[in-house]
């Protein structure tokens, strides 16, 4: 079962047992576009073609067949397979497309409709004639009118058909029949506008069954003729409360239909009725939105009665009324009544008001945020970024000087919204320069949010101010707007803040500018610049903290000296930016200070911090990785530390790894973290490095922990089992995508990978054997996932001789093969992986040989396989295959096969 | 579960510029008005609060319920289900919630209508039922929140479109997107211009289900199994028909007309289309269910494509894992695509992307939603999901629905939604079994 359909975010419905897509087997008929669709079909593989054909082949339509069809749709019922129900829909398709079927086909619904066929199949087969059906089936359709279980049934066929017919044989029905039976044919009547049904409706308009008086009287208000407005009239007088009340309602159908076709004069005679009327509030609320729809002024006058009279509830309607006015004067006559209004339908008023738009709604407007009530304020602020421009700036800033900072948050988006560009960025910057001063946090925070660049000169120098507030604002806001130019500016106002509580602020946007800045020596350069500039110890601790930023030798170098500085609290930071560190140059440093540490606080930082470098490390050689993990571990001084070395040991893409742990294992105390690691290195590495993986999976067969474990280790290993001699060691790089273009397309897009050792390129040790029924399967699509992008896989094959072969691959979807720069294969073509579907002889020369992949994902799948045979097809042996790239010191490689 | 931990951040606790923007009118807390000025049905809740009741307490109601319960300005007062336990599992979380034993359990959900101190209703039932269920309310006077799709004809659609308007009624269709986040600053980019003219928008739901063959079983204690049909013609009660109603036509009609509306919904938001849509439909890729090993009705998957009168393109793709759902719009000078699994934005250039902002809150809280609506009956205004614009999203799934039936590309008029096509003009409309029609 797809976990979607109990996802508690699904709207969807939940589903005990349902057999989605992923129990489908794979279709192996593709179509030619792109976007065709392969669902998510992983299981079974085995017996794929008759289920195939079945799903895809079209039915056969032939008369015929439609009669073998017919005949077998006969007998259906719930639980039988539905495959005579699905060639029937089939001959539908082809009917419309081709009009001479119809009448066969109309006559095979026939059929399905006699006695004999089981009431699912007549249902269904009303079905199908509510779409086709045409007079000739209307006999045997009113043949099901007779019987109560098939009036429904009957209805739906008839409830579309063209033929005034169809309302004569509903109403021959009517008076045979009673109860929801005779309700359904009612209601059948008034959905087809039967005019003739007005006379028979009438009594039933009255009758004593609820259900059928609704359904008469919502009958007539569809309806709407002459005769049944006027029995409607009546029916809202009558003594029967229940009766009036649904005529009343259907009254309101009736009216607005007669609107819609301009009897004005009936829908009003209606409307006034029941607004003069003690109908329940939602009725008058109705009746008088329908009257301001229709009244010649466009509801002006109605509306400012209204809200000039007695009537609360329906002010409301009224006041939203006041947008969809078109004499322009409205805005001013309307804008002249909000004095008289209380707050709460100022607030409504202003919101029409600034729908309409206009001069006279925006003066208003902006006169409003000076109101008393500060909700009505608020509904002005808020209504000014609709309608507001450069010129409602100081209006604004004048709301902000005015509200207290917890209430100024509504006055700021409403400056950073505000339409008009750099015109409204100019009017912010002024106000900032010579506005009040109460005013300024909120402007500051406004040309952030507006991303006004043209600020940064004017918050430079309010970050010098000596108010908090500001000052704080104005770092955060050159966090977000400042360049990196800005960037020695900003780093002497750090060292020179006036506002001492704006220290964070600043080194935080100090920090951003750094990020911003490409060039490593511009960073370093600038920072290692104002250290020497200043002694002051915190401006030089704010600046060791922003060193890591840097991340380049200078500035590694300087907090190497600063790590010798006399003050203990800049030691203390230069530590701290050590473990901070962005990258591998600083793992050396911090194991040697995890050495040296005389404060056991200090060597516990130092030694985290190499771990987590080492962990992420990819710019680091993997002789020099294995070489620092030995070293770590053996600085861990307790099972704690222990068990953090082993957690970064977890991340590592090589087999040395899977060796320097398994002495782990036997050490209760951290077995946990051990096991938990070597599952995941085993699980990564198993395809590259399978006799380290196996001598740990082994191991963990013989150790006392949870079954479960011990389980999924087994697994693995009786997958490796089945590896066969498929090459299951590749290092892989992904994914590559261009916006716009297909994986089909993609084929042909030259990617970094295809380059010889392209220095842009970062690989990684690909997972193997994770699809249990076909383990040599390479999974590029739970590594990378998604639709139209390309991968690209790796390894290298050591050959004690020059020698013929033949090399196989099965590709979902398109695949190029590059052996020592030429490529042997290329197939831009989509499909499932098929050992050997792409196949090409080839020579290996004496030594390594590259073996580079591009693999092209369509849709759905993605994946591959390779295996390098005799030129015979016959197994070879004598290859050796590694991941490790040639170029790396032997002794780290393990080669795989 | 306590449903109090149910419960989930106001979104109102969190304004930022988005949802600013999308809340016009919203301010920052709610407007308080006494219920005389609302016109709530004549009578004035406790406190102010506009009092609902739920109908169709199922899996999804129970979801987006504590969004509901998190406003101290709404109180639920009764469900409605056809079926007693999934009543009885509602009522007893409400009545937690409000640490009393007051909500009302009512099997018939015209019972719950005729109260007059409800205010409006949460509509969460089965697709099938979505639209007679609030015609029946709109007809009560009440209010509605209803879950989408909003109804499985289109001309059904209208008629609610028609209906809303002549009772005044306020209605809000669960198609809550367009109050998150994520999807208001795809929008706003789009409309800024930031990606150019906008050519083609691709959207992708996920592959849809099968159902196996089943006879039909005794209908189980506690079901109302005629009112769980509905407006549906009966059919015999075979359960995983009933559980799988999502897969057959006059049930739910498929994935792609139930999630679709979700994206077709932010379609034309963003394209400005809300009173109308395109002119062209058209179902192609499609796979159906094996019928020797599955009754169900609809495809598994599909692509679903419509053209606009001003040429621009939209695909609707039913394929791959639920995980992938997304919607991304193309133009001339760059893209945008919102992920609906994670709410990320992604768009080329990325500089368009410099404009975000952070802590945004997810679909699936529903809560901005809710109170974009609670809001609009305070004001009697229309909701951002109102029926015209819900009606006009959903009008592009039923009609390629009607395509993917029919094998044919149609085209359509959208001011007398009308096809050119007659057989598809008879697929407009499903007669529903009576007495469920108002």
């Amino acid at each position: 079962m797809k976990s979607e359909i109990r996802n508690p975010k699904s709207e969807m419905p939940e589903l005990p047992q349902p057999r989605t897509a992923d129990h489908l087997p794979r279709p192996t008929l593709r179509r030619s576009t792109f976007d065709v669709q392969r669902s998510a079909f992983r299981v079974p593989r085995s017996a794929f073609f008759p289920f195939l054909l079945a799903a895809l082949l079209p039915f056969p339509a032939l008369a015929a067949d439609l009669n073998q069809a017919v005949t077998a749709a006969m007998r259906y019922e719930s639980g039988l397979d539905v495959v005579p129900l699905r060639q029937i829909e089939q001959a539908v398709r082809d009917a419309v497309a081709n009009p001479s079927q119809r009448p066969a086909l109309e006559t095979a619904l026939i059929r399905l409709l006699a006695p004999e066929a089981t009431f699912e199949a007549r249902r269904f087969a009303c079905m199908q004639l509510a779409s086709l059906g045409s007079d000739a089936c209307l006999p045997a359709v009113s043949d099901l009118l007779k019987q109560p279980e098939t009036v429904g049934i009957a209805c739906l066929a008839l409830g579309t058909h063209p033929s005034t017919k169809a309302d004569d044989l509903l109403l021959q029905a009517l008076t045979a029949h009673h109860g929801d039976t005779r309700v359904q044919i009612i209601v059948t009547l008034g959905d087809r506008r039967g005019a003739q049904a007005v006379t028979l409706l009438g009594p039933l308009a009255r009758d004593t069954d609820r259900n059928t008086r609704e359904a008469a009287i919502g009958a007539l208000g569809k309806i709407a003729s002459p005769d049944a407005l006027a029995l409607l009239a009546t029916l809202r007088r009558d003594a029967n409360t229940e009766i009036a009340r649904l005529a009343a309602l259907a009254s309101l159908a009736a009216a607005d239909t007669a609107a819609l076709n301009h009897a004005n004069n009936i829908s009003t005679s209606i409307y006034e009725e029941l607004l003069a009327s003690d109908q329940p509030l939602y009725v008058r609320r109705a009746v008088l939105e329908g009257l301001l729809r229709m009244d010649a002024d466009g509801g002006a006058l109605r509306s400012l009665n209204v809200l000039r009279g007695t009537e609360t509830a329906l002010k409301p309607s009224a006041l939203f009324h006041v947008r969809t006015l078109r004499d322009e004067s409205a805005s001013k006559v309307f804008a002249g009544e909000l004095s008289r209004l209380s707050p709460t339908e100022r607030v409504l008023l202003i919101d029409s008001l600034a729908a309409r738009n206009d001069a006279a709604a925006r003066e208003a407007i902006v006169a409003q945020t000076q109101a008393p009530d500060e909700t009505v304020r608020q509904a002005a602020v808020v209504a000014l970024v609709q309608v507001g421009d450069a010129t409602v700036v100081p209006a604004l800033v004048a709301a902000l000087a005015k509200s207290a900072p917890s209430r100024q948050q509504p006055i700021e988006m409403a400056l950073a919204s505000l339409k008009g560009g750099a015109q409204v960025d100019q009017e912010i910057i002024r106000a900032l320069e010579t506005g009040p001063a109460a005013a300024r946090p909120g402007l500051i925070n406004a040309t952030a949010r507006r991303g006004s660049k043209s600020a940064v000169p004017a918050l430079l120098t309010l970050a010098a101010s000596a108010d908090a507030a500001t000052a704080r604002a104005a770092f955060r806001a050159l966090g977000q707007l400042a360049e990196p130019a800005s960037l020695p500016a900003m780093l002497e106002h750090l060292l020179n803040l006036k506002s001492p509580a704006a220290r964070g602020e600043a080194e935080a946007a100090a920090m951003k500018l750094l990020e911003r800045e490409p060039d490593s020596n511009r960073r370093s350069l600038a920072v290692i610049q104002a250290l020497s500039q200043t002694k002051d110890a915190e401006g030089r601790r704010s600046l060791i903290a922003l060193l890591p930023a840097c991340g380049d030798e200078p500035a590694l170098a300087t907090v190497k000296v600063e790590r010798t500085s006399a003050d203990a609290s800049l030691r203390e930071a230069a530590l701290r930016a050590l473990a901070d560190w962005p990258n591998a140059a600083a793992v050396d440093a911090l194991l040697t200070e995890a050495e040296q540490a005389t404060e056991n606080n200090e060597r516990v930082l130092a030694l985290r911090g190499a771990v987590r470098l080492l962990r992420q490390s990819i710019d680091l050689p993997l002789v020099a990785i294995k070489f620092q993990f030995q070293r770590a571990l053996t600085l861990a001084r307790n099972d704690d530390e222990t068990k953090l070395v082993l957690s970064g040991l977890a991340g590592v893409q090589h087999g040395f790894a899977l060796q320097l742990l398994a002495p782990h294992l036997d050490n209760p105390a951290v077995r946990a973290e051990a096991v938990q690691a070597a599952m995941t290195l085993s699980r990564r590495l198993c395809g590259a490095f399978p006799e380290p993986t196996k001598a740990v999976l082994q191991k963990l067969a013989s150790l006392p922990i949870e079954p479960a474990v011990k389980k999924s280790a087994a697994d693995l290993l009786e997958v490796m089992g089945h590896f066969g001699d498929f090459i299951l060691g590749w290092q892989v790089a992904g994914p590559f995508v261009e916006t716009g273009k297909s994986g089909e397309a993609l084929f042909d897009v030259v990617f970094p990978p295809e380059q010889k050792d392209s220095p842009t390129t970062t690989w990684q040790i690909m997972p193997a054997g994770r699809l249990m029924d076909r383990p040599w399967q390479l999974d590029l699509a739970s590594l990378f996932g998604g639709d139209h992008r390309v991968a690209y896989a790796r390894t290298w094959i050591l050959s004690e001789t020059a020698q013929p072969a033949r090399l196989e691959i099965g590709c979902d979807d398109g695949i190029k093969v590059w052996l020592n720069e030429q490529v042997v294969i290329s197939a831009n073509r989509s499909g499932d992986v098929v050992p050997g579907a792409e196949h090409a002889a080839i020579t290996l020369n004496e030594g390594y040989n590259e073996l580079r992949l591009k693999i092209t994902q369509w849709t759905a799948g993605w994946g591959f396989c390779a295996r390098i045979a005799k030129p015979d097809g016959a197994p070879l042996s004598g290859l050796n295959v590694t991941t490790v790239h040639p170029a790396v010191p032997r002794y780290l490689g393990s080669p795989a096969r | 579960m306590q449903m109090t931990s149910l419960i989930k951040r106001s979104p109102g606790s969190a304004l930022n510029r988005r949802g600013f923007l999308s809340t016009l009118g919203a301010i920052t807390s709610p407007l308080i008005i006494p219920g005389s000025v609302l016109g709530l049905n004549g009578a004035v809740a406790p406190s102010n609060r506009i009092v609902f009741g739920g109908i169709g307490m199922g899996n999804r109601a129970m979801h987006i319920l504590p969004n509901f319960l998190a406003f101290p300005d709404l109180h639920f007062a009764a469900v409605s289900d056809a079926r007693a336990d999934r009543r009885q599992i509602s009522k007893t979380a409400i009545d937690q919630h409000y640490g009393n034993s007051d909500c009302d359990d009512l099997p018939d959900f015209r019972d719950l209508l005729a109260r007059k101190d409800i205010d409006a209703v949460f509509i969460a039932t089965g697709n099938r039922w979505h639209a007679t269920a609030s015609m029946f309310a709109a007809k009560a006077g009440k209010d509605i929140y209803c879950e989408k799709p909003i109804s499985l004809t289109i001309r059904e659609g209208r008629e609610l479109v028609t209906m809303a308007r002549q009772h005044g009624t306020i209605y809000q269709a669960g198609t809550q997107r367009r109050s998150t986040q994520s999807y208001q600053f795809a929008r706003e980019m789009v409309r800024q211009g930031r990606i150019g003219k906008v050519h083609t928008v691709d959207m992708q739901m996920w592959t849809g289900a099968a159902i196996p063959h089943e006879s039909p079983k005794p209908i189980p204690d506690g079901w109302n199994y005629d009112m769980w049909l509905g407006p549906v013609q009966w059919r015999p009660f075979v359960p995983a028909r009933v559980n799988g109603w999502a897969y057959f036509w006059d049930t739910g009609e498929g994935m792609h007309t139930d999630m679709g509306t979700h994206y077709t919904d932010q379609m034309q938001w963003v394209l400005g289309t809300d009173d109308t849509g395109p002119v062209e439909f058209e179902a192609t890729d499609l796979v159906w269910p094996d019928p020797k090993q599955f009754m169900s009705e609809t495809a598994i998957s599909g692509t679903f494509k419509f053209r606009y009168a001003n040429g621009v393109r939209g695909y609707l793709y039913q394929r791959g894992a639920f995980a992938d759902r997304y919607i991304r719009y193309v133009g001339d000078e760059g893209w945008i695509q919102v992920d609906d699994e994670t709410d990320i934005v992604t768009a080329e250039p990325k500089s368009i992307l410099d404009a975000k902002t952070t802590g945004w809150v997810s679909w699936a809280n529903a809560g901005a939603h809710i109170r974009n609506l609670l809001d609009c009956i305070r004001r009697r205004r229309p909701t951002l999901c109102n029926p015209e614009v819900a009606h006009r999203a959903q009008t592009i799934c039923e009609a390629t629905t009607i395509s993917a039936r029919l094998g044919k590309k149609l085209s359509w008029d959208p001011v007398k939604e009308l096809f050119n096509d007659e057989t598809a003009n008879r697929m407009l409309y499903r007669q529903p079994r009576a007495p469920w029609r108002v």
